[in-house]
């Protein structure tokens, strides 16, 4: 394995967002104590069946860490473990590279899905927006007003937790992009070490909890009612979606008995998202609950929003990041259930941009055509729907591997 | 170690982790404000989980991240739910008291137990406290304050000073416990005999350990598994009652 690709982002990423935050946002004058009383109102307004919930989350996730080795493991040992090599395993061995020039390929393919990724989700994004509900695109307009803001100075005000409010941005920048090195977009750069990663996908839902708490730490930060209420909403998103979304993975995991994207594509001669179309459709989901997409955007939508205080630089991150991993969640749907880059006829890449940009369609129509939830609706139907059915999943897929043998 | 990274690099790197986890730890112990503290601790684990990657361990990094940066966020909530000051503005702002000699001394836990001298409690071994009657004719009137902003928020209904130094009899124990228990780990670091470097392990750590949960450590693996669900039914007839 090869982790250097990971060092390398992170520092890159950490370095350069942090130093722009910290150069974007002198004017802010910090304390760190904080002392108004307004955050009071937002934390008696939440139900007590929220701690309950989030201890069930706990569990769940503690249950996760189990599933995924023995998803791995399942198509070798089956039900009860006796007879290994039952089955034929698939033998893919792609090639392992090992230097310098491909870790650096590899972050700097991590940073092109960054940036490139961002940028075209929110172009997906505001074309669905604008075209379903009639407005004009203004493209022109939208870019401008991006690169005006992007330098402007934070105004911030005085009782912002210095240290919170200024690390949230680098911490989402970080986390999606150390998602980022582990999708491959074609057979040329399915070799690299990221998407050969061993354990891939369990990375890639790492990198979602670390942007709800780079979320919590926004809210927090900012230190005024909104941003308080908004951080408890994003703590509601995580201990809600984060489970059916890991459930819906072991779904491929399980067909592919590998956790490393490039296995996982490599093994679907059939897409799973065909025979697992349950899984498909949780996975859309939970992602757009786990990327705050409307109707589920509770934490980012509204008035209610952990970046009600950003300014400048330090907000254009945020809904960069924003954009950012809802396209890495769009990309990872497609390597882990539309058959990634493989496709007839086209090359690789054009295929992976074709597939991801139906998933991001897919989703940003979901949220035009939908209201937004509120807590308690998105609470429900995730406990009440999507774990049970992607618990369902999981044993259905199990079922059917049985009888395919 | 896992043989990509170039020795000085991988110094470097544990260098750099060990600083984090380390001083993720000292920060989480000086700040007042718990959502910080939270915080410094989850970047602490965060580090230990790079520490792991470092070790060739890429599952139980990522194990270790995920179930640390999820569990410290749900204790960071918890703390704001529950406490009354979890930004740390009233810690923060009172000075420890300086107290004179007061006429009696009262047990925080049991308010019936009373004495002339200070002490300990005969029930539950505390620092005995000065009495609060006494306390108000003292000099410090905003020591009052934060006692009556205390009873506001339900936590001290008794009417009694909390300990906000929280230091009595039982830290030098655990001062001196602590001290000797890293002396014992110490001199077991120095004195171990450590095996020779193991070969590089399996690529695919989460087959292997899949494998092994599945096999060898099946009781061990179900065990788990029951007392999970078990905290699970636990949490819901919780919810159920409130």
């Amino acid at each position: 394995m090869d982790y250097r690709v990971a060092f390398v982002v992170a520092a890159l990423l950490l370095g350069t967002t942090s130093v722009w935050v910290l150069l974007a946002s002198r004017n802010a004058r910090p304390r760190d104590k904080r002392t108004d009383g307004s955050r009071q109102s937002a934390w008696t307004q939440v139900d007590v069946r929220y701690a309950v919930v989030a201890l069930l989350f706990l569990a769940f996730d503690m249950e996760m860490i189990y599933m995924f080795p023995w998803a791995v493991a399942y198509r070798q040992v089956g039900i009860v473990c006796c007879d290994s090599g039952r089955w034929p395993r698939v033998r893919l061995e792609a090639r392992r590279l090992r230097s310098m020039t491909v870790t650096l390929a590899n972050a700097a393919l991590a940073m092109a899905l960054l940036v490139g990724g961002a940028a075209w989700a929110a172009i997906v994004d505001h074309v669905m927006r604008s075209g379903v509900k009639g407005g004009s695109l203004q493209l022109a307009d939208r870019v401008r007003t991006f690169l005006s803001l992007l330098f402007a100075p934070d105004p911030g005000h005085q009782r912002i937790d210095r240290v919170l409010f200024r690390g949230a941005a680098p911490v989402a920048i970080t986390a999606v992009g150390l998602g980022a090195i582990v999708v491959p977009i074609g057979d040329s750069t399915a070799a690299l070490p990221g998407p050969q990663l061993a354990v891939g996908i369990f990375f890639y839902l790492v990198v979602l909890d670390v942007m709800a708490v780079a979320l919590f730490m926004a809210g927090w930060g900012a230190n005024a009612r909104p941003g308080t209420e908004a951080a408890f909403l994003a703590g509601a998103q995580l201990v809600s979606y984060l489970i059916p979304l890991g459930f819906a993975v072991t779904g491929a995991v399980m067909a592919a008995e590998s956790l490393s994207a490039t296995t996982l594509v490599l093994h679907q001669r059939v897409p799973f998202g065909l025979w697992q179309p349950l899984g498909l459709a949780i996975y859309l989901v939970a992602a757009m609950g786990q990327t705050y997409r409307p109707p589920v955007d509770l934490p980012v939508g509204g008035d209610v929003d952990v970046r009600v205080e950003y300014r400048g630089a330090a907000r254009r991150l945020l809904d960069g990041s924003l954009y950012a991993v809802w396209f890495l969640a769009a990309s990872m749907g497609v390597l882990l259930f539309l058959g990634g880059w493989r496709g007839p006829w086209l090359p690789g890449q054009i295929w992976f941009v074709l597939k991801t940009t139906l998933l991001l369609i897919m989703m940003a129509w979901l949220g035009v055509r939908f209201r937004r939830l509120t807590m308690a609706q998105l609470i429900r139907g995730a406990w009440l729907v999507l774990i049970p059915a992607s618990i369902f999943n999981v044993i259905l897929v199990g079922i059917l591997m049985m009888l395919a043998s | 170690m896992n043989g990509t990274l170039s020795p000085p690099v991988e110094w470097l790197l544990f260098v750099v982790l060990s600083t984090v986890a380390i001083g993720g730890t000292f920060r989480m112990l000086r700040t007042m404000s718990m959502v910080r503290s939270g915080f410094s601790l989850m970047a602490s684990f965060c580090a230990i989980g790079g520490l792991f990657l470092l070790l060739s361990a890429d599952l139980l990094a990522s194990m270790q991240i995920m179930m640390y940066v999820a569990g410290m966020l749900v204790m960071v909530l918890f703390m704001v739910m529950v406490s009354p000051d979890p930004g740390g503005s009233m810690m923060g702002i009172a000075p420890p008291e300086e107290t004179g000699p007061a006429d009696e001394y009262v047990c925080p836990m049991h308010p019936d137990v009373r004495s002339r001298e200070p002490g300990q409690c005969p029930k539950c071994g505390m620092a005995l406290q000065p009495a609060p009657e006494h306390h108000a004719h003292g000099s410090a009137s905003h020591v009052k304050d934060h006692g009556q902003s205390a009873v506001q928020h339900g936590h001290m209904s008794s009417g009694m000073e909390m300990d906000m130094a929280m230091t009595h009899e039982f830290t030098r124990i655990a001062a001196v416990t602590g001290f000797i228990v890293a002396l014992g780990l110490l001199g077991a670091i120095a004195f171990a005999p450590w095996p020779a470097p193991a070969p590089i392990p399996a690529l695919d750590s989460a087959r292997t350990i899949g494998t092994e949960l599945l096999g060898r450590y099946m009781i061990a693996f179900e065990g788990a598994a029951v007392l999970i669900l078990l905290g699970m039914v636990g949490a819901v007839i919780f919810a159920r009652r409130a």
